[in-house]
């Protein structure tokens, strides 16, 4: 507790006060005793004022350093013009708050880097982000590291205020002590401190005249390598404390999560990629005196593989039938992807024995059986084969909707062939059917993403096989490719803009030609109508 | 049209020593599927010696291609736990889903999926199950869980 006159002098200085300031003992003047914040503030009080403008009780509390400690002072004025002050430690107050702000200012950051890494799924983008977000906050400048791609080292750097900058460097890691096996990954490496002095020049970003010091730290991935992030400061008496350490390390578990999965996700997306290419169905054309034709209108989910499919195998030798395969596999993404795949290959390789349909879907059921899954898929296969003006055709369905046969006049007949699914059971039982194409007849084989498009007019309701038949009995005695755009439009325009499975069409016509010395297999029949 | 929201599946179950039934109300496709093999796995697991295995299915809404998979697969964990699989309640769209793909006749035959599977090699077993069966208890049936 001080006391102090109107006049600025020191009237008694309790011993706590005499310990805090030596030099205030009575008689002494406030501006020779106490700091200059406490001086002011009592001069300020004691202004000659009407005493409505002074202070009023309990306000005015001023605070202020004393040494390396900080004080708070609260005033109690009295009549005679003396203000008493009492004065606080509030040192440790002070640090707690500041050491508060500090942390709220750090979440707020981490929680703004989150979202920000979090919105993108791609790596570059993520790159960038972090060593812009590290350059600002964390330091002058950041460098981000990816894992090397074959010998080069995708690095982004950023200088604080600057914008990110993407290079691929012929660099060897090994070149920066701890950089080769924070990009590893695994075993996880502290960050450690780099003496700038040691740092290749690579490692300086432009823009960043001096290095004062350097602290590199891992991106942890989940189980595969991020990358590493690289922290600069150019004053070397700036350099980075204990707590800005770990710090950078929570940050960096953020980037490297969300490089990491970014990474995990660009691989996936490459291999649908892969996978798509190999999945899509061929063109069609006419072989050996049939005509072909097919659509496919995947499903717009986001799965992005869907699970019908179909193939046209020319036979080997002119006379022998050719192999058409149609196909739904249960379920859609990679694990549908990798069957339909699997079910193309068999079935290729089982092509010697087409002649014999229920024993390759028999063989084929046998390949795809398993006991973890029931995964399965249904098949639909057609022998087709020019015999004379007429089409011959075997039929088999396995678990499938039955084909359809249109006639020429327009009658619709469902193909009398049924069997059972195939990768599920442990045995299958098959019926073939023998249908025999006059010209312009057509044999139409679909997948049920067609029959149970949901839409129409009212939304709900399923497109059917009613409705299908019906919209075949429209095509009738139009060329192949003429039904399945006609079958594909009424289907789509059925759906309109809403969610549909995939829609597969294949369709097998006995060309209407009168000219038979024109077909060899490899010109076009000529059509009369 | 906007797509159509799936309607969540709804298991319940009674069961008593020799028996399991199982209602199944919603839709049993992509979405819903795994819940009956798992609900279905647990409940034989819960009855050791389980005689039949009954899916109520009259209140079901949609089945899609995984919901006969699931299906499926229930049909070869009653086949491993020596119960008798019953489909009950067949809606017209079930049924019209089992006779496209040939799978009526294996899931609701008694026990001929056990022994073709078991021809087959499709489940690795030891003794075959009915083998193994208890006594028939003779308790009432458990409360409605």
């Amino acid at each position: 507790m001080l006391v102090a006159d109107a006049r600025a002098v020191v009237v008694h200085a309790n011993e706590a006060a005499g310990l805090v300031f030596p030099d205030a003992r009575p008689g002494t003047a406030m501006a020779d005793a106490v700091p200059g914040w406490l001086a002011s503030a009592h001069a300020r009080h004691t202004a000659p004022l009407l005493p409505a403008q002074r202070p009023p009780a309990g306000a005015g509390t001023v605070q202020g350093a004393v040494g390396d400690r900080s004080y708070e002072a609260h005033p109690t004025p009295s009549d005679n013009g003396t203000v008493m002050w009492w004065l606080v430690d509030d040192t440790d107050h002070r640090l707690t708050r500041e050491a508060l702000w500090t942390e709220r200012e750090r979440t707020e950051f981490l929680v703004r880097s989150s979202n920000l890494l979090l919105s993108s799924l791609n790596l570059d983008r993520c790159m960038d982000v972090t060593a812009q977000m590290a350059a600002d906050h964390l330091a002058d400048a950041a460098l981000v590291f990816a894992p090397l791609h074959g010998v080069e080292l995708p690095i982004v750097s950023c200088v604080r205020g600057g914008g990110p900058s993407v290079s691929r460097q012929v660099v060897d890691p090994q070149e920066v002590p701890g950089l080769a096996e924070a990009l590893q990954g695994f075993p996880p490496v502290p960050s450690r401190w780099l003496d700038p002095s040691a740092a290749p020049a690579w490692l300086v970003p432009d823009g960043l005249d001096t290095v004062g010091s350097i602290v590199i730290t891992p991106l942890p991935g989940h189980g595969v390598p991020a990358g590493a992030l690289v922290l600069l400061r150019a004053d070397a008496a700036n350099a980075f404390t204990e707590g800005e350490e770990v710090f950078a390390r929570l940050f960096a578990a953020r980037a490297g999560a969300a490089m990491s999965a970014a990474r995990l996700y660009a691989e996936q997306a490459s291999i649908t990629d892969t996978l798509m290419r190999e999945l899509l169905p061929p063109a069609l054309r006419q072989l050996s005196g049939v005509e072909y034709a097919g659509g496919y209108r995947p499903s717009k989910d986001h799965e992005r593989v869907g699970g019908d499919f179909y193939d046209v195998h020319p036979a080997a030798a002119d006379g022998e039938p050719s192999l058409v395969v149609l196909g739904d596999v249960c379920g859609k993404g990679l694990e549908a992807a990798v069957m339909t795949g699997k079910i193309r290959n068999t079935l290729h390789a089982l092509l010697p024995m087409a002649d014999d349909h229920h024993r390759i879907l028999s063989l084929l059921n046998t390949s795809l059986l398993n006991s973890e899954s029931t995964r399965f898929a249904t098949i639909v296969l057609a022998s087709a084969a020019r015999e004379g003006n007429t089409v011959r055709l075997r039929l088999t369905s396995a678990g499938h909707p039955a084909p359809l046969i249109l006639r020429c006049d327009g009658r619709v007949e469902e193909a009398p062939t049924k069997g059972t699914l195939v990768g599920a059971l442990p045995e299958i039982t098959t019926e073939t059917a023998r249908v025999t194409l006059a010209p312009g007849d057509t044999c139409v084989l679909y997948t049920d993403g067609i029959s149970e498009a949901r839409g129409g007019p009212m939304g709900g309701a399923m497109f059917g096989e009613e409705r299908l038949r019906r919209a075949l009995s429209e095509c009738a005695a139009m060329p192949a490719e003429a039904v399945v755009e006609h079958v594909q439009m009424l289907a789509s325009q059925w759906v309109g803009s809403g969610r549909h499975d995939d829609m597969a069409v294949v369709v097998i016509s006995a060309p209407r030609t009168n000219h038979l010395s024109a077909v060899d297999g490899h010109t076009r029949g000529r059509f009369t109508t | 049209m906007t797509s159509l929201p799936s309607t969540p599946l709804d298991l319940t179950h009674t069961s008593s020593h020799e028996a399991v039934r199982v209602e199944l109300r919603g839709d049993l496709d992509h979405l819903h599927a795994d819940r009956l093999i798992e609900a279905v796995d647990r409940l034989l697991a819960a009855h050791p010696g389980v005689r039949d295995l009954r899916l109520e299915c009259a209140g079901l809404s949609a089945v899609d291609s995984s919901g006969l998979a699931a299906l499926l697969m229930v049909r070869r964990l009653a086949d491993k736990a020596g119960a008798g699989l019953h489909i009950d309640g067949r809606t017209v769209q079930l049924n019209r889903i089992l006779e496209i793909t040939g799978t009526l006749d294996y899931l609701t035959a008694p026990g001929a999926g056990t022994q073709a599977l078991r021809r087959t090699g499709g489940t690795a077993r030891g003794a075959s199950a009915e083998e193994q069966l208890p006594p028939a208890p003779s308790g009432g049936p458990e409360p409605r869980t």
